[in-house]
């Protein structure tokens, strides 16, 4: 080899080791990009259908099987979902749909699973674990289930799954006429614990089928308090097909809940559950990272609010570029210099 | 009669290609593999430590494979010119800037759109002068490879316009060309077997190619969503084909890389590229490493995977213009 080409590959060879502690990108990538048009007035949140969703672009979102944390399902059955999302400035809405061809929405007896789908974004800069984020990379979790949006028509306990059910005695309680008790009977709410405790699992009075959750790894996933939840849901079962909308302003007070602003990018993952196929905690297909950005056409201005994720743009256009060109320019330069003499001597032989 | 090109030898553009070869080697084998395969290790001290070392050396190696291959590609073009294709060598060009545009501003659906056009249009470029090439010796095995590329520009091209429905009324959805480029994938490395590989095979050739189709093996059955996660991560490869096909397209590729690498068969360096690029390319540099590759192919025109139609190298090895110019990239090696 000479010493020329010697030369040319050492100076290729430094400068990627600068660039690469610079962090100075040189490559790029497209991932998965999930883009928020900007709609004028209200979301259409219960019709699918409108005109809005239709135009938002849709992505699809392979998934896989959870396989880091036990127990482990090898098999996990939804492979993939397709997201929109829409932004009037002041609220986000994000509609996934998926394959399923039954719609698991009891789980009154032992044996039955819901089915369920759940957003991610992370509430540290940069990307934390995809699954359940990590130590000092906390997740903010929106996770709908279908049992909760059952329950919203119509709050389901043992008599849904058991009907010819009876009861001798409820403690403390007086059963009304059919012999069924209800939370509402209860002379003293204390005798449910759980429903005293704000466990929001007991609560028959909830009024959003999703729940607004924060995680900082595995076995961390911790709900928030019941006057924090504030994601909105409405899921759909049609002819095998969920279709399940998630929505919340754009910005909120809570340090627990990811903030959005219009022109940011965000990462956002998804996960899914299938309950005929007994998926359900850490049995789940998950999705990775993919970016959520929000059209920056009309947003209203953001309450002052702890920093959030996001990628500040003007960084992007401003040092990175800068660098970015003043290093490609000494690489063009110094490497055509190099080959211009090689082919030059070469030519005077 | 146009000869093999002396791609194992000294020159400067050899050694570029070579360095441009184990760089992007590092950065698959390390960095797409071995680095990923960490989220299933125990987080002790020492697995960090040794990880996070990993991590810097194959980061070092995208980079210097991100520039080594724009030099390359540059270098493509301009000899390209020089052979009057100058179609061919505008495309490398406006791919060379779309890479370095993409650095400073991240591509959005749209641009992406235009990337993934004006890579479906090189790709039938190439695959016309591949054609033309088999005239020359150039096995026909490489157009399922360049197939595999095209498919995997019309998924998300197609997606753009269609969504997951059918792609203007035909009836064919997006997924079908993720899908058909997987299967194209497979079938070239079984393809290029013929033509490359079988010839040389001997029996240690066979038994050394049988290892990494014996540990892709075993992982699948022992643990088929980690090695499908790592699959993915790695190569693009989502193992959604009949299990089988994977360790005998991995045997497939193995032993004829082998036999290329013994009989110094100048295919080596453009199936060690396309292996490096993976079947989904994840970042910009991932697409170049597959243009180049078959670019090589088709300016180099490797011959048939026979031993008597391998001339020995000459003084004029790599002469790309019919014997007019560019003689500097003619010498023997050093």
């Amino acid at each position: 080899m000479s010493i020329r080409t010697r030369l040319l590959l050492a100076s290729i060879l430094g400068l990627a080791i600068l660039l690469t502690n610079l962090n100075i990108p040189t490559v790029s990538s497209q991932g998965l990009l999930l883009e928020a048009p900007f709609v004028a007035g209200e979301l259409p949140l219960d019709d699918f259908e409108a005109e809005p969703w239709q135009s938002a672009p849709p992505v699809e979102v392979p998934l896989s099987a959870q396989a880091v944390a036990k127990p482990i399902l090898p098999e996990t059955r939804v492979r993939s979902l397709t997201a929109r999302a829409l932004h009037n400035g002041t609220r986000l809405a994000v509609l996934v749909e998926w394959q399923d061809e039954s719609q698991d929405d009891q789980v009154v007896g032992q044996q039955s699973f819901r089915d369920a789908v759940a957003l991610q974004f992370p509430l540290v800069e940069g990307q934390p674990f995809f699954c359940m984020g990590q130590q000092g990379g906390n997740v903010n979790i929106w996770h709908w289930k279908a049992d909760w949006e059952a329950d919203l028509i119509a709050f389901q306990d043992l008599e849904a799954l058991y009907p010819g059910m009876h009861v001798d005695q409820f403690p403390f309680a007086t059963a009304n006429e059919s012999g069924v008790v209800g939370p509402e009977e209860y002379t003293d709410t204390s005798f449910l614990p759980a429903l005293a405790a704000g466990n929001l699992l007991a609560d028959p009075a909830r009024t959003s089928s999703v729940e607004d959750l924060v995680a900082g790894g595995f076995g961390s996933l911790t709900a928030q308090p019941g006057a924090s939840q504030n994601v909105a849901g409405r899921g759909v079962w049609e002819e095998g097909r969920w279709r399940v909308v998630f929505s919340r302003d754009l910005s909120s007070p809570e340090a627990d809940d990811v903030t959005f602003q219009a022109g940011n990018v965000y990462p956002i993952a998804f996960a899914a559950w299938d309950g005929a196929n007994g998926e359900r905690d850490g049995t789940k297909s998950t999705s990775q990272w993919i970016s959520l950005t929000l059209d920056p056409s009309q947003q209203a201005p953001a309450p002052q609010t702890a920093p959030q994720a996001g990628i500040n743009e003007g960084l992007l256009f401003v040092a990175i570029p800068v660098l970015a060109t003043v290093g490609l320019f000494l690489l063009l330069t110094f490497g055509g210099t190099v080959l211009a003499v090689i082919v030059s001597r070469r030519r005077g032989r | 009669m146009r000869l093999a090109p002396n791609l194992f030898g000294a020159s400067t553009s050899a050694r570029v290609i070579q360095v441009l070869s184990l760089a992007a080697l590092i950065d698959w084998l390390i960095g797409r593999t071995l680095t990923r395969s960490a989220i299933f290790m125990p987080k002790s001290p020492v697995v960090l430590w040794t990880y996070q070392g990993l991590t810097a050396v194959s980061q070092v190696a995208l980079t210097a494979t991100s520039l080594l291959a724009v030099m390359v590609l540059g270098w493509l073009a301009w000899t390209l010119r020089r052979r009057a294709a100058g179609l061919l060598s505008l495309t490398f060009i406006a791919l060379i800037g779309a890479s370095v545009l993409f650095i400073v501003r991240a591509p959005t659906a749209e641009s992406g759109l235009v990337l993934h056009l004006l890579m479906i249009g090189l790709w039938v470029v190439i695959g016309r002068a591949l054609v033309g090439s088999s005239k020359r010796g150039v096995p026909l095995a490489w157009l399922p490879v360049l197939g595999s590329l095209l498919a995997a520009s019309l998924f998300p091209a197609a997606a753009f316009f269609a969504g997951e429905g059918p792609v203007f009324g035909s009836g064919i959805r997006p997924l079908f060309f993720f899908r058909l480029s997987e299967i194209l994938a497979l079938a070239g490395g079984f393809a290029l077997w013929l033509s490359y590989g079988r010839a040389g095979l001997t029996r240690p050739i066979a038994l050394l190619g049988a290892i990494p189709a014996l540990a892709f093996l075993g992982a699948y059955l022992a643990q088929p969503s980690m090695t499908g996660i790592l699959s993915i991560w790695s190569t693009g490869f989502t193992l959604s084909l009949p299990w089988p096909l994977y360790p005998i397209a991995i045997w497939c590729l193995a032993t004829t890389l082998r036999v290329s690498w013994k009989r110094r068969d100048p295919a080596f360096w453009p199936m060690l590229l396309l292996l490096s690029g993976g079947l989904a390319p994840q970042w910009s540099t991932h697409v170049l490493l597959g243009v180049i590759a078959l670019g090589l192919v088709v300016l180099a025109m490797p011959l048939a995977g026979h031993p008597a139609a391998v001339p020995a190298p000459q003084a004029h090895a790599w002469d790309l213009t019919g014997g007019q110019g560019l003689a500097e990239f003619t010498r023997s090696p050093r």
